[in-house]
């Protein structure tokens, strides 16, 4: 009866691994951050920065917004320790935007309003918004 | 330096006429250069060190690289800088390699890390990754994977000028994309 019930666990076990499937590479997150972002639509805020322990998905999740005006659609983009990057790819907040394959380096992420906005009333200046953003890669 | 010499030269030398045209020239060269060069990092800092100056001249006549560099914070902008010059050198090299596996059909030998006196983190820790992958590349017996890596759009080959100086030619991507 024992063996019966190894052997039954031995294949869901199999089974689960099959239908679940074997990561890749392990995923590692830095965030949730916040940081201020400027409505002018021209100052790039350089975020954090990552180093991937292999090639894969570079992704970067605009969890939530505060402040600005509208729905804050932004510029996400990285670059890597030696001048390469990644595209720019913008998103509103809730939304995910990916890249992949991405070369293994350290990048760091870099962050730009995509129109330009007045976010500060009557007071001189564009404003800020902020941003709160996590990053996942491969560590 | 020597272009600017060449036409405060010419300046003195001719007349009228030609000190108009030259002190034109020196304007147009001026502006030029303040437009490519960094305020921050120089051909001569030790940053550069052991690099080909070659090499060195081109990133910092680079504008799309003098950017990088520029707006890079203070604290990593010379390891930028330097980062990018070894990756100017070694994208290149890699293309080399890449065409003649192309034309003869054998895997070409491994080039080597341009390693300059004073390495600076994070890009030289970044190098110590990136290069093995290149390498690995080569040793694949398959071609298409160093295709893949300099037309990878996170990879050095969408942005450097296949071409040295050549700021407005085919990128090293668009090289190899276009079979050449």
């Amino acid at each position: 009866m024992k063996k019966i019930a190894a052997i039954a666990a031995t294949s869901l076990t199999a089974v689960a691994v099959l239908v679940v499937g074997v990561p890749s590479a392990w995923s590692t997150t830095k965030g949730p951050q916040s940081t201020d972002v400027s409505c002018d639509s021209t100052t790039v805020k350089v975020g954090v920065s990552v180093t991937m322990g292999s090639n894969g998905t570079y992704k970067i999740t605009y969890n939530s917004d505060s402040g600005g005006v509208g729905n804050n659609d932004t510029w996400w983009s990285a670059r890597s320790a030696n001048g390469n990057d990644l595209p720019a790819k913008a998103s509103v907040p809730g939304e995910v935007r990916t890249w992949n394959p991405v070369i293994m380096s350290t990048y760091t992420t870099r962050i730009v309003r995509r129109y330009e906005d007045n976010c500060n009333g009557i007071l001189p200046g564009h404003g800020n918004y902020s941003v709160n953003y996590t990053v996942n890669y491969p560590g | 330096m020597t272009g600017s010499a060449n036409v405060l030269r010419s300046v003195l030398v001719f007349g009228s006429r030609g000190r108009l045209l030259g002190l034109a020239c020196l304007l147009v060269m001026t502006v030029i250069s303040a437009c490519a060069s960094s305020d921050e990092v120089k051909a001569s800092d030790p940053t550069f060190q052991g690099l080909d100056p070659t090499v060195v001249s081109e990133v910092l006549a680079n504008p799309v690289a003098v950017k990088k560099i520029d707006e890079e914070p203070a604290a990593t902008r010379d390891s930028m800088a330097q980062g990018i010059v070894r990756n100017f050198i070694v994208c290149r090299e890699f293309l080399v390699a890449y065409q003649d596996w192309q034309r003869t059909g054998l895997p070409p030998r491994d080039p080597s890390l341009p390693e300059p006196t004073n390495p600076l983190d994070p890009s030289n820790t970044a190098w110590l990754q990136e290069f093995p992958q290149y390498v690995a590349t080569l040793h694949s017996g398959d071609p298409s994977r160093l295709r893949e890596l300099l037309t990878n759009q996170s990879g050095c080959g969408s942005w450097i000028p296949a071409s040295p100086g050549d700021v407005s030619g085919p990128t090293i991507a668009s090289v190899v994309s276009s079979g050449g």
